[in-house]
């Protein structure tokens, strides 16, 4: 009895283990690689040049081409996302019949488990096109499409964390709110919402990290150029997208080329950890605030 | 003392949650400017019929009434009652305190403002008064822009009824409202009840007989879903005409 416990115990400690070894030694060739990188290309050049063309004969290493396409398409992700996935969490939550709910909710799963390839081809191949109609200048790869499409993809993200939030808001708030003549518009935007706001933010948080991540959409209807722009019309390239391309290509191994996926790959990891620790400190803040 | 108005009444009112017949037939007229009071032991159905007179059960699921509510002999069950109009002229305060997570101030003025009333010296005004009204003002004058879940649990149902009665109701309806307080903050509400029915019908629902006993002008009491007994307060506390009611008023059962 008390063997067997012991081997149970060390089989769930070493799970544990596995898990911090792994993320320890992701972050140690992360960081290793990207010193090297960093010996022969300083972080001033690589924080101020304006092109990233390490694969050509002329190659300069700015990386904010690339920070520059990411940021485009999560914002216009998130510009998407946003104001759908909180409506939908509203409708969800202050209007729809359970039986509604029901049959949405579940739906709504269904965008979560969509190959993100499958997506990345809708971007190309119906959403671009139709964008075009409207927007005439638009190249065939461009941030715009890309961006709408990611959007869609974290909708779910957005309205089933930003509905639990709203939901898990005490019902005698909402009871207060309509006991003094609010209507259903005013109850959900002028109490609940304020109320869940901290669980909202966690979860557009969560949703940036997810895009600001996302690799398939963006290679595959995006185009493949880094470019310093704000411009959603024509080809860019985020950083995840560059670290495929290289990584498929055949770059040899040591190389500087080679090296700078892990820069490019290191400046991501900042980014998400960064988000994922501030929603996590959000979170903690709000748990402590009902309390 | 003259005749009062009739101000609320129930006419064969049935109240369902699906399949559970909650509310049996039930006739009352309740006078204005008068203390009701609802008594009845747990699941009786004195709530939900409290919460019948503003409506406030039309959002749970499977919930039906038929019959009649007057309020003001204007049945507040027909097709084109707006149900935030109603609640503007009948106020609720509920079992446990609950202010909005915001401060005090805004928690008073919050009626006033999805009305649309902006003018910063109208809503001082009103929250002066409405704060006084509720025996608050003194004690949170100094500290309006503070959190008011800050406040102790008697100061936050007080702050609860003054919000209520910012927008002048002329109903309060008030659901256990001193059930999650200390006795000296109950005491406090019982007070505040008493000086309330100047201007006010109240009709309250209580576990408390002896609250029941000291607030109330009239009482009914509640068994099973039907109205047992509904009379003066002190007739029914002295020689109540029912068994049922004098088993429950003197603690034989509840």
């Amino acid at each position: 009895m008390r063997v067997s416990e012991k081997i149970i115990e060390g089989l769930l400690w070493l799970s544990a283990v596995i898990t911090v070894l792994v993320t320890i030694g992701i972050i140690w060739v992360l960081l290793s690689e990207s010193i090297g990188f960093f010996r022969q290309v300083s972080i001033v050049e690589f924080l101020t040049e304006k092109e990233w063309t390490p694969l050509f004969a002329n190659k300069k290493f700015g990386i904010m081409p690339l920070v520059a396409g990411t940021l485009l398409t999560t914002l216009i992700a998130i510009a998407v996302a946003l104001p759908l996935g909180l409506t939908i969490a509203i409708y969800l939550n202050e209007y729809a019949h359970a039986r509604m709910r029901q049959i949405v909710k579940p739906l709504l799963e269904v965008l979560a488990t969509i190959p993100t390839v499958v997506y990345g081809f809708f971007a190309l191949t119906v959403v671009t096109p139709f964008l075009q109609q409207i927007i005439p200048g638009m190249a065939g790869f461009n941030a715009l499409s890309a961006g709408i499409v990611m959007g869609i993809m974290i909708i779910p993200m957005i309205s089933s964390l930003s509905e639990d939030a709203i939901s898990s808001v005490p019902r005698s708030l909402r009871e207060a709110a309509y006991g003094m003549g609010s209507t259903r518009l005013q109850t959900s935007f002028g109490v609940m919402v304020p109320a869940a706001s901290s669980g909202i933010i966690v979860s557009v948080i969560l949703a940036i990290s997810r895009a600001v991540g996302e690799t398939m959409i963006v290679a595959i209807a995006a185009g493949q150029q880094p470019r310093l722009t704000m411009n959603p019309l024509v080809p860019i390239e985020t950083i995840t997208t560059y670290i495929v391309q290289v990584s498929m290509g055949d770059v040899p191994q040591g190389s500087l080329e080679y090296k700078t996926i892990f820069a490019a790959g290191i400046t991501l990891f900042i980014f998400t950890f960064a988000l994922n620790n501030l929603s996590f400190w959000i979170k903690k803040k709000y748990q402590e605030k009902y309390d | 003392m003259s005749k009062k108005n009739d101000k609320l009444e129930a006419l064969d009112l049935n109240a369902y949650y699906g399949d559970f017949h909650a509310l049996k037939g039930i006739n009352i007229v309740m006078e204005e400017k008068a203390v009701t009071a609802f008594i009845g032991p747990s699941g009786c159905g004195k709530s939900t019929f409290l919460r019948t007179f503003n409506r406030m059960n039309d959002y749970i699921d499977g919930f039906r009434v038929d019959g009649q509510i007057l309020l003001d002999g204007r049945d507040i069950y027909q097709k084109d009652v707006r149900v935030d109009e109603l609640r503007k002229e009948v106020g609720m305060v509920f079992q446990k305190p609950n202010p909005f997570p915001k401060s005090i101030f805004e928690n008073v003025v919050y009626g006033l403002k999805i009305q649309g009333i902006k003018k910063k010296s109208v809503l001082e005004e009103a929250a002066e008064q409405s704060l006084r009204h509720a025996a608050l003002w003194e004690e949170v004058k100094d500290k309006l822009d503070k959190s008011a879940l800050a406040l102790s649990g008697g100061q936050q149902q007080r702050l609860c009824i003054a919000r209520a009665l910012a927008i002048s109701p002329s109903v309060l309806l008030m659901d256990e409202p001193a059930s999650a307080l200390d006795p000296i903050s109950t005491a406090k509400i019982e007070e505040l009840i008493y000086d309330l029915k100047n201007d006010y019908t109240i009709v309250i629902v209580t576990h408390n007989m002896q609250q029941a006993g000291r607030v109330s002008d009239h009482t009914a009491f509640f068994y099973m879903g039907e109205l047992v007994e509904y009379n003066k307060t002190k007739t029914m506390f002295t020689s109540p005409k029912e068994e049922r009611t004098q088993n429950y008023i003197t603690g034989r059962f509840g």
